[in-house]
């Protein structure tokens, strides 16, 4: 399977605040390196009109780093598409592909966040709709000399894209979480499903999707499935639980509960206003689906998803407040101590299996 | 007068050629590089990642569209593009943008044609204000920032006192301010150069104090009338050119030796023309000049090809005369060897650049 680095979000939160110049160049600092270490790419993240300068426009900045990397694919995870005009989300890819000579990976998401949406013109309501039809222009945009789309949302005459892409065809995901909406949408379209993870990890997602791929008649071993997850990987298990504890849970309790993005109800109907024991000790010490620790602590934990036929592990090191030197540590001993065992496997299937389709 | 370059990549382009002489123009001090935006076959469709690309490997050069066309999706997605390049090149981004050049495009992007300078005025004053104020709301007739802003047409900030939400009820609120973030490096907002389509737009750039762009291919008359009708628009806003730029796009190749310049130049500059000449059609009208000029004319009174001498009088008395500014070159044309382009540049760097500036 292929190991992302990411994904990056250019946060700048009030506890740990940086400038924004410097972090796009420790960006490509972080690229390059990721590069050295032998990961297959690096993926970043977007929302937009978030207090910490969340980064807003992906291709502009992979099209940066492009420039500095070589081998490394430019991974967009996820790019909310229906705040982006789908035509234009195509123009740039064709253009950001021929730049880097064919590196982009396009992982479009939907989005939740109401302000977002309005932000971009854009009514949340039926957001799923609209990101299916956009997928489609987008998809359609990219692999036909001349498309036509006819949609609600999204209309669309005869419109060719000259500038074509430098891959045959760009690599899509829908990058969505567990709801069984988006796992249907996605297998009954034969798109390739990037997920979040639920609280086992993923394996039931990924079963879902080959389940309702077969009822809908998508062959799964044509399918491609990515995941992505929290690790951290230290060299003792007591130095990553209070780097979790003091940092990430922190930078998790501001970033997405701290909203109301999670729309936890106390049993009066009432908003509840703080994080319950039991999800905080999850969100800490749920080590299936977010280990973190010693590199073999860590080998233990991603173990069975050797067994789900991942094709791209986007692993996630980096939070809001967190150095650049602490995530390039972690990434260096991942990338030494744990993706060997990855790498070996995708080996092995292939010998076994023979070659892939 | 500050010296740049001007690109259109279109589908058969080289892209790294392209920034490996944005480079070398960086090394030798010119000042800008301008991409083209065009959805067809002459130009790239999205610039935004070829300037981040640009940006990111240069230091001082200034780097921006030429004619980003604002109208055809929703300008806040263009907003937030420039101002992370802003952030990526620290500071140096110009954003050029356009009303709007071929019916066709905006067909194809479902925006009505003929609301284009309606909308065009509105989307430059969104941008100005989410690039230099902090919590804002904007109600136009086209554009409403964020979707359910209330009150008067116009732009607000948030009031000093709003209604107090709780935080963890702020996700589930439907604002009316946002602030755009990141915010660009420059301070209040990079620099605007609206092209000069039209003579609406023209006045329009003159009477908000947006800087002026000129594209290739239209005669030095027509250049000079466009400039004294910005001229008197700047004036009746009580405005002076000391704040705004006044660029001019031309076609540009250069030589140590005059007759090697104009062999080399003159079979690229009539391919160019014959790429263009189908493209000018009867909505271009306040834009283009392709129509009902010869070749020869265009050539003579457009183009500018030759060695240091046929150059600089002209370049001077534009200088001096029209009071351009800041001269955006397109050095690379159809045809051209990369390397003839490279030593165009580098001799612009040298010879012409000093002398222009002075």
């Amino acid at each position: 399977m292929e190991v992302v680095l990411g994904p990056f979000g250019m946060q700048s939160p009030h506890p740990y605040r940086r400038s924004h110049a410097d972090m796009y160049e420790d960006l490509i600092t972080t690229a390059q390196k990721a590069e050295e270490f032998g990961y297959d790419g690096i993926a970043l993240t977007e929302h937009s009109f978030w207090y910490d300068g969340y980064c807003p426009s992906l291709q502009p900045t992979l099209a940066s780093v492009a420039q500095h990397t070589s081998r490394i694919k430019l991974v967009t995870g996820a790019l909310l598409l229906p705040q982006h005009d789908p035509l234009k989300v195509a123009e740039e890819a064709a253009v950001l592909d021929r730049l880097s000579h064919g590196r982009l990976v396009l992982g479009l998401g939907v989005g939740y966040r109401p302000e977002e949406f309005h932000g971009h013109g854009v009514e949340i309501g039926r957001m799923g709709a609209r990101f299916l039809e956009a997928y489609e222009v987008v998809r359609r945009a990219l692999t036909q000399e001349t498309f036509s789309y006819e949609g609600e949302f999204y209309q669309y005459h005869n419109v060719s894209l000259k500038t074509r892409p430098w891959q045959q065809e760009i690599p899509m995901w829908v990058c969505a979480g567990f709801t069984e909406w988006s796992i249907k949408a996605a297998a009954r379209r034969g798109w390739s499903y990037c997920t979040t993870g639920d609280m086992d990890g993923g394996g039931a997602i990924f079963q879902r999707y080959d389940e309702f791929a077969e009822s809908f008649g998508h062959p799964p071993e044509k399918l491609k499935r990515a995941l992505f997850r929290d690790v951290f990987v230290m060299p003792t298990q007591e130095e990553a639980d209070i780097i979790m504890e003091q940092d990430y849970w922190a930078a998790m309790n501001d970033q997405f509960f701290g909203f109301g993005f999670l729309r936890e109800k106390n049993p009066d109907g009432s908003q509840m206003t703080e994080v319950p024991p039991p999800m905080k000790e999850m969100m800490l010490n749920n080590r299936l689906a977010r280990p973190r620790g010693t590199p073999a602590m860590v080998r233990e934990h991603l173990a069975p998803i050797l067994d789900w036929n991942i094709d791209m592990l986007i692993a996630r090191m980096n939070w809001a407040n967190f150095t650049l030197e602490r995530g390039l540590r972690s990434a260096e001993v991942f990338a030494r101590d744990v993706m060997p065992m990855l790498r070996q496997t995708t080996v092995e299937k292939q010998t076994f299996e023979g070659p892939a389709q | 007068m500050r010296v740049g370059l001007l690109y259109s990549l279109g589908p058969d382009c080289n892209y790294d050629v392209a920034l490996e002489q944005i480079e070398e123009a960086d090394r030798l001090g010119l000042n800008s590089v301008l991409f083209e935006e065009h959805h067809g076959d002459l130009g790239c469709p999205a610039i935004m990642p070829l300037i981040a690309a640009a940006a990111s490997r240069t230091k001082t050069i200034r780097v921006g569209s030429s004619n980003r066309q604002l109208c055809l999706e929703y300008p806040i997605n263009g907003a937030e593009d420039y101002a992370v390049i802003d952030q990526i090149s620290r500071g140096r981004v110009v954003a050029g943008v356009s009303a709007g050049e071929r019916e066709q495009e905006f067909q194809a992007a479902g925006v009505p044609w003929s609301e284009r300078e309606g909308r065009f005025g509105e989307a430059l004053e969104l941008l100005r204000t989410v690039w230099s104020q902090s919590n804002v709301s904007f109600v136009g007739e086209h554009y409403r920032f964020p979707l359910h802003a209330q009150g008067e047409p116009g732009w607000q900030r948030e009031p000093y006192k709003p209604p107090f939400v709780d935080q963890w009820r702020r996700g589930q609120i439907i604002p009316e301010h946002l602030p755009l973030l990141p915010q660009p490096l420059q301070w209040p907002h990079p620099p605007m150069w609206v092209n000069a389509t039209s003579e609406a737009i023209i006045q329009l750039a003159g009477s908000k104090g947006y800087s002026l762009l000129i594209s290739p291919l239209e005669t030095e008359t027509e250049v000079r009338a466009k400039i004294d009708l910005y001229d008197r628009a700047l004036g009746q806003a009580g405005r002076d050119r000391n704040e705004v730029e006044v660029a001019l796009c031309r076609e540009l190749f250069m030589d140590t030796d005059g007759d090697v310049a104009r062999d080399r130049a003159l079979p690229a500059l009539r391919s160019r023309i014959e790429q263009l000449r189908p493209q000018a059609g009867e909505d271009q009208s306040g834009l283009a000049v392709i129509r009902g000029l010869s070749d020869e004319e265009l050539l003579n009174q457009c183009a500018l090809y030759g060695n240091h001498d046929d150059l600089l009088p002209r370049l001077l008395s534009l200088k001096a005369e029209a009071g351009i500014n800041h001269l955006i070159c397109r050095t690379s044309l159809p045809g051209l060897n990369p390397l003839d382009v490279m030593h165009s540049i580098r001799l612009i760097a040298s010879s012409l650049h000093s002398r222009l500036q002075a």
